[in-house]
C-alpha cells in the first residue's frame, strides 16, 4: 500500500514547516551547497586523476631500465640490452625512443615516444590503450597515435590530422594521426605522440644501436627484487624503475595533496559547524518558543528531535544533491577550471587534463558523512538542550 | 460529558471533596535557584479542582499564577509537594508519557496565542494531534469540529499571521480543544484582547464549560469576576493562595 505524504500527518507537518520557513532554510542550504560543492569537487578531481593514473599504470611494463649520468638520462646501448636479456626472469624486453619535440621555438612541446612494434607486447599495450587501433595499418608507416591535446592543437594549427616533423639533419617527416588516446589515460598521454621506433629515431637522430630506455616484464612477482638488483648491476649508472615505484610515488604525492586539502576542509567544516552550532544554540527566541510550544502541545522530546532530525535530513540531502550535482558539472563537464591548476600545479604545463567521470559509492558516502555528521550534531545538540531544559518557554 | 444544568458557584471545600477531582495539589513549593539566590515562586500551595469546574486563579503579575499553571500542565516540576492530574502524579512521569498525557488530557491557551504564524488556521489547530498517532482523516475531523466550536471555521485556510487578535485567540482555543482534553488551562487569555473579543472568548469558554470541560484560568482581568457560568475564584499573592 502506498502511503502518500498527505496520509502521514508527521510528514505533512514536516514539509509544511519547511515550506513555510523556506527563506531560513534557503540560507543554510546555500551555504551547505558551497561546502559540499568544494568538498566533492576536490574529491572528484582527486579520484578521477587517481583512476587515470592507475588505469595507465596498469598497462605499463613492469620495469624501465635507464642510464643516468650527471642527473641526465642518456641513451642505452644494445650491449646493456643483451645483458638484461641474460637475467633469468626477464621477458618482453623492448627498446623505447622518446624525447620532447618543440613545435614552437622555446614554447609548446610534445612528448614523442617511439615503440618497437615488432615486439608483440608493445602491440598489446598500445591496443589495450587505444581500443580499435588497427596496428597493421599503423605499421605501414607515416602514422601516429596522439593525445587529446595534441589532436586539438593539430586541428587548430594545421587544419587536419597531419604534421611535418623536421629532423636535426633538416629532413621532413610527415605523419598522419591514426588514433587518439582515450580520456582515461589523458593524464599521461594528453601531450604524447606515439610513433614507430624507427620514425622516432629519425626525428631525434638516435643511432640504430641505441634507445632512450628499455622496458621489460618479470611475470613472477617473487623475482622482482632479485631481478631488479641484477638489472641495477648491468651498468654502473643504471637506474631501474618499477611500476610499483611509480604507483608509490603517485600515491604518496596524492596522499600528500589530499592530506593538505582535507586539512583545509576540516578547517572549513569546523567553521561551518561552529556557525551552525552558534546559530542553533543561540536559537533565536522564535525558535525557542517554537520548540517550547510543541512541548506544551504534547510533543515529547523525542517527537521534537525526530522533527528536527528529519528537517535537518531534508536540508542536508537537498544541499548534498545540489552540491554534488554542481561539482559533477564543474569537474567533468567544465574540466574543473582553477581547481585542477591548484591540484596539479600551474607550472606543470598539463593543466587541461581530461577528467574522466569516476563516481565511487564509497567516495559519495565519505563526502556525505564528512559533511552531514557535523551538520546534524550542530543542529540537534542545541535543539535537544532546549527541548530538555525549557518546556516552559511557550508560556514566557 | 455534557453538563445538564448550572450548579451555581462552587466555593466550599466539603462540596468539592465529594466530587471527582481532576487536579489535586498538596503542599506544593516551587523554588528557583540561580546559584547565589533562591526565589520561592510558589509556597505551600494546596488546591483541588473538580471535574467540570471552572477555577479562576486571580492575582497580580508575579503572584505565581503562571508557574502554578505550568506545573498543572506538566511543563514545570515542583520543588516539593504533590501534584495529581486525573489521578496521576504528573511530575513523576517520564517525558514521553508526560507529553502524551498532556497532549491527550490538557489543552493550553496562552496569552500571546503562540500560533505558528506561517501556517494556516487549520494546520495550527492540527499541531497537537500530529504526534498523537491519529490518522489524517481523524485529524481532519477533529480539527473541523474544534474550529466549529471556536467559531473560526470560516478562516480555516488563512495564514495565522494575517488574523486579528480575536481570531488568533479563537484559533488558539480550537487548537487547545482539538484533541478533546478534559482540562483546559488558560494563561492570561484576554490580556491582548479588546473588550468585544474578550467577551467572545468568555462566550466560547462558556460553551466548553457546558460541554463539561474542567477549566483553569490564570488572569488579572476583572472581566472574569462576573462570568455567565459558575466559577470559583482563587486569589494568589506572592506565590501563596490567599483566598
Amino acid at each position: 500500500m502506498e502511503i502518500s505524504m498527505a496520509d502521514n500527518p508527521f510528514l505533512k507537518f514536516l514539509f509544511l514547516g519547511i515550506s513555510a520557513e523556506r527563506r531560513k532554510h534557503a540560507g543554510i542550504i546555500a551555504l551547505s551547497v558551497v561546502i559540499v560543492f568544494l568538498l566533492s569537487g576536490f574529491m572528484f578531481v582527486s579520484s578521477s586523476i587517481r583512476h587515470s593514473i592507475m588505469h595507465t599504470l596498469s598497462v605499463e611494463p613492469d620495469f624501465v631500465y635507464q642510464r643516468v649520468r650527471g642527473e641526465r638520462v642518456v641513451n642505452v646501448t644494445d650491449e646493456s640490452a643483451e645483458k638484461l636479456m641474460e637475467i633469468r626472469g626477464v621477458t618482453k624486453l623492448s627498446p623505447r625512443v622518446y624525447g620532447r619535440y618543440f613545435v614552437e621555438k622555446g614554447g609548446r612541446s610534445f612528448l614523442v615516444i617511439g615503440i618497437d612494434f615488432l615486439d608483440e607486447q608493445s602491440d598489446d599495450r598500445l591496443e589495450k590503450l587505444v581500443s580499435g587501433l588497427d596496428i597493421d595499418s599503423f605499421l605501414e608507416g607515416g602514422r601516429m597515435v596522439v593525445g587529446e591535446r595534441v589532436a586539438r592543437w593539430l586541428k587548430e594549427h594545421f587544419y587536419g590530422d597531419r604534421f611535418t616533423f623536421i629532423t636535426p639533419g633538416g629532413e621532413s617527416v610527415v605523419l598522419e594521426v591514426s588514433a587518439t588516446f582515450p580520456r582515461e589515460s589523458g593524464i599521461f598521454s594528453d601531450d604524447t605522440i606515439v610513433v614507430p621506433i624507427e620514425t622516432a629515431r629519425k626525428i631525434f637522430a638516435i643511432a640504430q644501436n641505441e634507445a632512450s630506455d628499455y622496458t621489460f616484464d618479470v611475470p613472477n612477482d617473487s623475482e622482482w627484487d632479485s631481478v631488479r638488483a641484477k638489472a641495477e648491476a648491468v651498468d654502473y649508472d643504471a637506474r631501474v624503475v618499477s611500476r610499483r615505484d611509480s604507483e608509490k610515488i603517485y600515491r604518496k604525492l596524492f596522499n600528500f595533496k589530499e592530506g593538505i586539502f582535507l586539512m583545509l576542509f576540516t578547517v572549513v567544516l569546523t567553521a561551518f559547524a561552529m556557525i551552525l552550532y552558534q546559530r542553533y544554540s543561540q536559537i533565536y527566541s522564535s525558535e525557542r518558543r517554537h520548540i517550547g510550544l510543541l512541548r506544551a502541545l504534547g510533543w515529547s522530546i523525542s517527537d521534537v528531535l525526530k522533527l528536527k532530525f528529519m528537517e535537518t535530513f531534508f536540508v542536508v540531502s537537498v544541499s548534498f544533491a545540489i552540491g554534488v550535482g554542481m561539482a559533477y558539472i564543474y569537474v567533468f563537464v567544465l574540466g574543473a577550471p582553477v581547481l585542477i591548476t591548484i591540484f596539479m600545479g600551474a607550472d606543470n604545463g598539463v593543466v587541461d587534463i581530461p577528467l574522466v567521470p569516476v563516481i565511487e559509492p564509497f567516495l559519495l558516502i565519505s563526502i556525505f558523512v564528512l559533511y552531514s555528521v557535523p551538520f546534524f550534531a550542530s543542529v540537534l545538540i542545541p535543539v535537544w538542550k532546549i527541548s530538555v531544559s525549557d518546556p516552559r518557554e511557550a508560556m514566557s | 460529558m455534557e453538563r445538564n444544568s448550572h450548579n451555581g458557584n462552587i466555593h466550599g471545600d466539603d462540596e468539592t471533596n465529594e466530587r471527582d477531582m481532576v487536579v489535586e495539589i498538596e503542599n506544593l513549593y516551587r523554588r528557583f535557584d540561580d546559584g547565589s539566590d533562591t526565589f520561592e515562586a510558589l509556597s505551600d500551595i494546596s488546591l483541588t479542582v473538580a471535574r467540570g469546574e471552572c477555577v479562576i486563579l486571580k492575582g497580580v503579575s508575579g503572584s505565581g499564577k503562571t508557574t502554578l499553571l505550568a506545573i498543572m500542565a506538566g511543563l514545570d516540576r515542583p520543588s516539593s509537594g504533590s501534584v495529581l492530574v486525573e489521578g496521576r502524579a504528573i511530575s513523576k512521569l517520564p517525558d514521553r508519557h508526560l507529553s502524551r498525557f498532556r497532549g491527550k488530557h490538557i489543552g493550553m491557551i496562552f496569552q500571546h496565542y503562540n500560533l505558528m504564524e506561517h501556517l494556516s488556521v487549520r494546520d495550527n489547530v492540527s499541531v497537537p494531534l500530529v504526534p498523537a498517532g491519529f490518522s489524517a482523516d481523524e485529524i481532519e475531523m477533529m480539527v473541523s469540529e474544534a474550529m466549529e466550536m471556536a467559531n473560526i471555521s470560516h478562516k480555516s485556510r488563512m495564514e495565522a499571521g494575517r488574523l486579528s487578535g480575536g481570531e488568533k485567540q479563537r484559533t488558539a482555543i480550537a487548537r487547545a480543544i482539538a484533541p478533546g482534553p478534559e482540562i483546559v488551562l488558560c494563561d492570561e487569555p484576554t490580556a491582548n484582547l479588546d473588550r468585544a473579543n474578550a467577551e467572545i472568548f468568555i462566550e466560547i469558554l462558556g460553551r466548553l464549560y457546558e460541554k463539561g470541560k474542567t477549566i483553569v484560568v490564570a488572569t488579572h482581568d476583572p472581566i472574569f469576576e462576573k462570568l455567565p457560568f459558575p466559577s470559583r475564584v482563587v486569589e494568589m499573592s506572592d506565590g501563596k493562595i490567599t483566598e
